[in-house]
C-alpha cells in the first residue's frame, strides 16, 4: 500500500514536472497541510505561514523537475516551506523583537492554560516557549517534529552539519521537555 | 517514523493540533494556480554546498607531501585505489545571450596580490578571459563506487587532497589532474580527519572538526558523547588530532591570532548548568594545543544580535588582524580571540546565516537553501552587492549579478557556481561568468542531500560532486576547472 502511494506520488511529480496541472494540483491538495504546519510553527502567524507555504509552491512549480526522488517530493516540499518562512522572519525580525513574550500572554484567555494539545503540554505553554525560539530553532523544532525528517535532512536543509543539527535539536528537546512538562 | 520518545511524540501532536486549529480547509486549485502564476517571477538563487577556506598563501617552498612523494617514488607502492586514470575533455556549451554580456574578466587578475577592496570601485568587466574550461578527471574504481566510498577534496597547503572517508585512502594532486596516492604511515589518516568535516584554514595552517557520530562506523555508531575531533594542519607536517573538549563544536574559526571555537555542552550532560541558556563556550588557543575558556555570559536570546561573548555565535572567522564572529544579525570582533566588541549589525537588519572567510575579512552569506537545495553560501542575493566585514567596519564589493551558489575559496580567489552558471573572482573586484557544463549541472541539479564540494587551488578548480541518480548506482565524478588562456 506504501508503495503503491510513492510510486502514485512520484508518477505525479513526473507529470507536474512536465506541466502538468492537474497533477501539480493533487500534490498541493496531498501536501499542503503538512507545509503550513511546518510553516506555522516558524512564523507562528497563520497569515505568514500561508504566505511562506504559497511561495514554496511558486518556487515547486519552477523546480519540480529537478526534484531526484519524487517519492521523496514530502521531504522537499516541506524544506522548501521551512526556508521561505525563515526567510519571512529574517525580514521581520527587528520589528518582531520589538515584541515581548509578555505582549503576547493570552490574558484574558486563562483557559488556554489548561487547554491541552497533547499530553501534558497546555496550548499557552506551547506558544510562549516556541515564541521565545528564533526562527531557525523553531524551524529545526519543525522539521524534526511535524515533518520528522532526520538530524541529516535536517541540518543539509538549513546549512549546517549534521552534528550542529543534533546537537542544536537536543539543547531543545532538553529545553522544551524542562519547560513544557514541568513548567 | 524514528525512535521519539512520548513526550518527543506528544510535542509533535501537539504542534500539528496547534497548527492545524489556525486554518481552515483549503482549496488546491486555488492554490496550484497562484503558484502558477507567481512562478513567472524571475529567480535565479539557487545553490548547494561550500567548501570553506582562506586564501592562502602562495606555495610554500616545501611541498606538502615530500616525504609521502618519495616513499612513492621508491617504493612504488601504491593505496588501494587511489589513483586517477583519464581525463574527458568537455567543452562548456556557448553562453545563452543573457549570460553572455557577464561573460567577463579582468587582464590583470592576480592569485597573490589582492588589492582591498574598495566599496567606490566599480566592478571591472573585461573581455579578457576569466572563463574557465572544465575537464572531467575520471576517478578509478576506488572512488567511484558511491555505495562504499564518500571522497572528500580540499585545497590544503599546497596541492589537492583527495580523501576516501570510508577506506582512508588518500591521493594528493598539485594540478588536480595528476594524483599521487599518500601512505597511510604517511600523513594520509590525519587528512582523512581533517577533511571529514568541517574545514577552515589561514593562509597554510588548517583545522578541522567532526564528529565520531557522522562516521565512518555507521554500524557501530559512537555515543553522542563522544568527543568532537579537532585535527590541526600545517604542512609538511602530519595533522594532528586532538579532542580537546567536552562538548560538540559548532563553530571555529582560524587566522593568524590562533584558533576561536564555540563549544555547547549538550554532549556532557553534567556540564550542563542552565540548559535553557546555553549559549556555548568560547574557547580560544594559540595553536589548537592548548585552549582558554573565554568568560562565560548569559544573555537572553531575544536581545536582537547581542549575545558574544559567548552566548553563541553563529559562525566565526579568522581575519587579518584578530577575529569575527556573527551572532544573529551583529558582527563582532576580536584582537585577542578572548575579548570581543560589537563592530556593527546588518544594514538590513536582517539575520546573518554565516561568514565565510576571504580576503583577510569576513564574507556575509546570507541564505542557506533555496529551492531546498542545500547551500552553505549564498554570497550575494540579487542586491548587487557582496558584504565584507573587517576590523574596520563594513565594506560593500559591487556585484552586479544575482549570484549564489556553492562557493569555494582558496588562493585562486573565489569560486560561486550554481545548477548552470560559473561566478569566478581573484581579487573580488574583477570577475568573469560563464555557463557550466551541462554534465555538471546535471549532476548538482536539484541534489538535496548530496551538494557538491569545491576546492580551489592556486592554479585549478575542483568541483566533487555526487550523483545518486534513480537507477540507485551511486557514483562520484570530479571536474576540473582551468581558466582558458
Amino acid at each position: 500500500m506504501v508503495g503503491t502511494m510513492a510510486v502514485q506520488v512520484a508518477e505525479l511529480v513526473q507529470a507536474a514536472a512536465t506541466g502538468d496541472e492537474a497533477a501539480f494540483t493533487e500534490l498541493v491538495a496531498r501536501h499542503h497541510r503538512d507545509m503550513l504546519r511546518v510553516a506555522y510553527v516558524i512564523c507562528r502567524d497563520a497569515a505568514l505561514a500561508e504566505d511562506s507555504a504559497q511561495a514554496a509552491w511558486a518556487i515547486a512549480w519552477r523546480r519540480m523537475r529537478d526534484v531526484k526522488d519524487p517519492s521523496q517530493v514530502r521531504g522537499w516540499l516541506v524544506t522548501v516551506t521551512a526556508n521561505e518562512a525563515r526567510r519571512t522572519m529574517r525580514s521581520r525580525r527587528k520589528s518582531l523583537h520589538e515584541i515581548s513574550v509578555g505582549d503576547i500572554e493570552l490574558e484574558g484567555t486563562p483557559d488556554l492554560r489548561s487547554d491541552p494539545l497533547a499530553d501534558g503540554i497546555a496550548r499557552a505553554d506551547l506558544r510562549c516557549v516556541l515564541a521565545t525560539l528564533d526562527p531557525t530553532d523553531r524551524a529545526l523544532i519543525a522539521l524534526r517534529y511535524v515533518s520528522e525528517l532526520s538530524s541529516d535532512e535536517i541540518g543539509q536543509a538549513l546549512g549546517m552539519s549534521s552534528s550542529g543539527a543534533r546537537g542544536r535539536l537536543s539543547r531543545l528537546l532538553l529545553r522544551l521537555r524542562g519547560e513544557l512538562r514541568d513548567g | 517514523m524514528d525512535d521519539f520518545d512520548k513526550f518527543e511524540r506528544d510535542l509533535g501532536s501537539a504542534l500539528r493540533s496547534d497548527a492545524d486549529e489556525s486554518f481552515g480547509t483549503f482549496e488546491a486549485a486555488s492554490i496550484a494556480r497562484a503558484a502558477i502564476a507567481g512562478s513567472q517571477r524571475r529567480f535565479l538563487r539557487l545553490a548547494p554546498r561550500s567548501s570553506r577556506g582562506e586564501p592562502t598563501g602562495r606555495n610554500r617552498g616545501i611541498t606538502l607531501f615530500a616525504v609521502a612523494a618519495a616513499v612513492m617514488l621508491v617504493g612504488g607502492a601504491l593505496v588501494a585505489g587511489s589513483g586517477l586514470l583519464q581525463r574527458t575533455t568537455v567543452i562548456p556549451s556557448l553562453p545563452v545571450p543573457s549570460f553572455a554580456q557577464l561573460a567577463i574578466a579582468s587582464p590583470n587578475a592576480s592569485p597573490t596580490h589582492a588589492p582591498h577592496p574598495s566599496a567606490s570601485q566599480p566592478p571591472s568587466p573585461s573581455p579578457v578571459s576569466l572563463k574557465l574550461a572544465w575537464t572531467q578527471v575520471a576517478l578509478d574504481a576506488t572512488f567511484a563506487d558511491g555505495r562504499n566510498h564518500t571522497p572528500r577534496i580540499a585545497w590544503v597547503g599546497d596541492r589537492f587532497v583527495l580523501a576516501d572517508m570510508d577506506s582512508g585512502a588518500v591521493s594528493t594532486s598539485a594540478d588536480g589532474a595528476n594524483w599521487q596516492p599518500l601512505l597511510p604511515t604517511d600523513a594520509a589518516p590525519g587528512y582523512v580527519h581533517l577533511l571529514r568535516g568541517s574545514i577552515s584554514n589561514w593562509q597554510d595552517t588548517f583545522v578541522g572538526v567532526w564528529h565520531p557520530q557522522d562516521g565512518p562506523d555507521t554500524t557501530n555508531t559512537p555515543p553522542t558523547t563522544a568527543r568532537d575531533v579537532v585535527t590541526i594542519a600545517h604542512p609538511p607536517a602530519a595533522p594532528i588530532s586532538t579532542t580537546p573538549f567536552r562538548g560538540s563544536v559548532e563553530s571555529i574559526g582560524i587566522g593568524p591570532k590562533g584558533i576561536v571555537a564555540e563549544v555547547h555542552s549538550v554532549l556532557d550532560l553534567q556540564a550542563i548548568t542552565d540548559t535553557a541558556q546555553d549559549g556555548g563556550v568560547g574557547w580560544y588557543s594559540p595553536t589548537g594545543e592548548h585552549w582558554t575558556q573565554m568568560a562565560p555570559r548569559h544573555t537572553s536570546s531575544d536581545l536582537f544580535g547581542a549575545r558574544l561573548p559567548t552566548g553563541g555565535f553563529g559562525d566565526v572567522v579568522g581575519v587579518s588582524d584578530g577575529f569575527i564572529a556573527n551572532a544573529d544579525a551583529a558582527i563582532w570582533y576580536s584582537a585577542d580571540g578572548l575579548t570581543w566588541r560589537l563592530l556593527g549589525h546588518d544594514p538590513n537588519s536582517t539575520f546573518i546565516e554565516g561568514l565565510l572567510p576571504w580576503m583577510g575579512g569576513a564574507l556575509v552569506r546570507n541564505g542557506p537553501a533555496h529551492f531546498g537545495v542545500y547551500t552553505q553560501a549564498l554570497v550575494n542575493n540579487g542586491s548587487g552587492h557582496v558584504d565584507l566585514w573587517t576590523s574596520a567596519g563594513l565594506t560593500k564589493l559591487p556585484v552586479p549579478a544575482d549570484l549564489g551558489g556553492t562557493v569555494g575559496i582558496g588562493p585562486l580567489g573565489i569560486f560561486v557556481f550554481d545548477a548552470s552558471k560559473a561566478w569566478v573572482s581573484r581579487n573580488g573586484i574583477d570577475y568573469g561568468m560563464s555557463l557550466m557544463p551541462a554534465q555538471i549541472a546535471d549532476a548538482n541539479h536539484g541534489g538535496t542531500h548530496y551538494p557538491a564540494t569545491v576546492a580551489v587551488g592556486d592554479r585549478t578548480i575542483l568541483v566533487l560532486e555526487r550523483d545518486d541518480p534513480q537507477t540507485g548506482r551511486i557514483t562520484w565524478s570530479l571536474w576540473l576547472g582551468a581558466f582558458e588562456p
